[in-house]
C-alpha cells in the first residue's frame, strides 16, 4: 500500500530522537518506505540507530578457555560487570567496548550484524598461542609465547581486526581467499586502525598506521605486525624475517600459500586507504573511513576484486560528496598511487 | 595474523623421552592416513595454516591442514612440534 510522507524530514528525525518508542517506530516506518529514501539506508542509519537499539547497547561476554582450546570457555567477566583481576579480560572486554563504540558512534552500526549481535571474546586460548582470530561466531585470542608475543590483547587494532572480520562477513562477505581475501584482511586493518585513531583522537598525519604495534616483546626488531604507511617495513628480524608485504601493484604477489595471499597483498590496499585518509587530511573515520564503510556495507560483493574495489569507492565518493569533488578526486589518486 | 613460521625437528637429535613422545603423538595421529589438504567448510580468517612433512622409515608425508578444519588427535602432535621449536 503506497504511503505519501507529509511530514518533513527533519520533523521526523527530531521524533525519532525525541519520541517515545511508538513514536520513533512510527517515524522510522514512515521515513524509510518514502521514495526519496529508498535505497538509501545506510545514509539514515545514524538516525535508525536511535530507534531499533537493543536497551543496553553493547552486550560483551569475555570467556577464559585457560590454555584449552574449547570455546568460549568459562565466563569471566560480562555486560556491565566491574573489572576482574585477570588484566587481559579487562584488555579484551575493554577493547570490545571500544570497537563497538566507534562503529556505533561513527558509522551508526550497531555491533557485528548491526542488529546488536553479542560479542563474545575468549582470552588465554592454547598454550602459547600466537595468535588471535574471529571464526565466524566470536573473537580469540592467544597469551603469546613470551619470546616474541605478548598476549594479542594488547594491540586494540588487533582486536578492532577481529571484530571488522565479523563485520565483513555481515556486509560484503568477501571470499577469503585472492584478491576478495586480501581485500578482506585490508578492510580487517582499516576498521582495526580507526577503532585505535579514534580511541586516541588522532588525525591521519598524527597516526602510525601500524597494526599490532603493542604486539612485541621489546628484543623483537619489529614495529608491529603490518604497516599500513609503509607496507614491507614493519619488521625485519632475525626469527620473524622481513615484512614481505607489497604496497603497489608492480610487486603484487602470486601464491597459492595464506589463501593466495591475503596477508601479503593487503598491504596494497592499505596503502590506498593510509593516502587517501592523508590527502583528506584530519580525522581518518570522518571521510576516508565512511567512504571504506559504505563501499563494504552497499558495493562490495563476495567475488569483489581490487579493481572492483576502486570503482565502487570512487562510485561511493562522488555520491557522498559529490562528482569531481576533491574527496572522489583524492580517492582515484590514492588507488592510482599503488598502480590501480 | 598473517605471520609464517619456518621450522624443523630431528627426533635423531632430540632427547630419547622426547623423541619417544614425537612418535606417540605421530601414531595417535595416524598422521600417514592423513588427506594432503584440510580445508574449513566456512571462511577462517586469520586461523593458522599448518604445512607438515615427516619424513621417516614409513616413507614422506605432507599435509596442509587450516586450524580451523583440524582432526582433534593431530593438535596435540602440533602442539608438541611447536612448543619444541619454540624452545629451541
Amino acid at each position: 500500500m503506497p504511503r505519501f510522507c507529509i511530514v518533513p524530514p527533519y520533523i521526523l528525525r527530531a521524533i525519532l530522537q525525541n519520541g517515545d518508542r511508538s513514536q520513533q517506530a512510527l517515524a522510522w516506518a514512515t521515513l524509510t518506505e518514502s521514495e526519496q529514501v529508498r535505497g538509501q539506508r545506510r545514509i539514515l542509519a545514524p538516525i535508525a540507530t536511535l530507534a531499533t537499539l537493543a536497551p543496553g547497547g553493547k552486550r560483551r561476554s569475555v570467556y577464559d578457555a585457560r590454555r584449552k582450546y574449547d570455546l568460549p570457555g568459562r565466563l569471566a567477566r560480562s555486560e556491565g560487570s566491574p573489572k576482574v583481576k585477570d588484566a587481559i579480560v579487562n584488555e579484551a572486554y575493554d577493547g570490545a567496548g571500544a570497537t563497538y563504540d566507534m562503529f556505533m558512534k561513527v558509522f551508526a552500526r550497531n555491533s557485528i550484524d548491526d542488529r546488536g549481535m553479542r560479542i563474545d571474546s575468549t582470552v588465554h586460548y592454547g598454550v602459547n598461542y600466537d595468535n588471535a582470530f574471529w571464526n565466524g561466531q566470536q573473537m580469540v585470542y592467544g597469551d603469546g609465547d613470551g619470546r616474541i608475543f605478548r598476549p594479542f590483547t594488547k594491540a586494540l587494532d588487533v582486536i578492532g581486526h577481529e571484530l571488522a572480520h565479523g563485520v565483513i562477513q555481515h556486509e560484503a562477505g568477501l571470499n577469503y581467499r585472492g584478491q576478495s581475501g586480501a581485500l578482506n584482511e585490508s578492510f580487517a586493518d582499516v576498521f582495526g586502525s580507526l577503532v585505535k585513531q579514534y580511541k586516541r583522537g588522532q588525525a591521519a598525519d598524527q597516526a602510525d598506521w601500524l597494526v599490532g604495534a603493542e604486539l612485541f616483546m621489546p628484543s623483537v626488531q619489529a614495529k608491529g605486525i603490518r604497516s599500513m604507511k609503509e607496507p614491507g617495513t614493519a619488521y625485519d628480524d632475525p626469527i620473524l624475517g622481513k615484512d614481505p608485504q607489497p604496497g603497489h601493484m608492480d610487486d603484487y604477489i602470486d601464491t597459492t600459500e595464506d589463501n593466495g595471499g591475503v596477508h601479503l597483498n593487503s598491504g596494497i590496499p592499505n596503502r590506498a586507504f593510509y593516502g587517501l585518509a592523508v590527502r583528506l587530511r584530519g580525522k581518518a573515520w570522518e571521510k576516508a573511513g565512511r567512504i571504506w564503510y559504505m563501499s563494504l556495507a552497499e558495493k562490495l560483493r563476495p567475488d569483489s576484486n581490487f579493481r572492483d574495489a576502486v570503482t565502487m569507492t570512487v562510485t561511493v565518493a562522488g555520491e557522498l560528496y559529490g562528482i569531481n569533488s576533491p574527496e572522489q578526486k583524492a580517492v582515484r589518486e590514492a588507488w592510482s598511487e599503488v598502480g590501480l | 595474523m598473517g605471520r609464517k613460521i619456518h621450522g624443523s625437528l630431528n627426533s635423531e637429535t632430540l632427547p630419547t623421552k622426547k623423541a619417544r613422545r614425537l612418535n606417540s603423538l605421530l601414531k595417535s595421529s595416524r598422521f600417514f592416513e592423513l588427506p594432503v589438504r584440510l580445508e574449513p567448510h566456512l571462511p577462517a580468517p586469520d586461523r593458522f595454516i599448518y604445512r607438515l612433512t615427516i619424513e621417516s622409515d614409513q616413507g614422506t608425508h605432507t599435509i596442509e591442514v587450516s586450524e580451523a578444519a583440524l582432526p582433534e588427535d593431530l593438535r596435540p602432535l602440533l602442539d608438541f612440534i611447536t612448543q619444541s621449536l619454540l624452545l629451541k
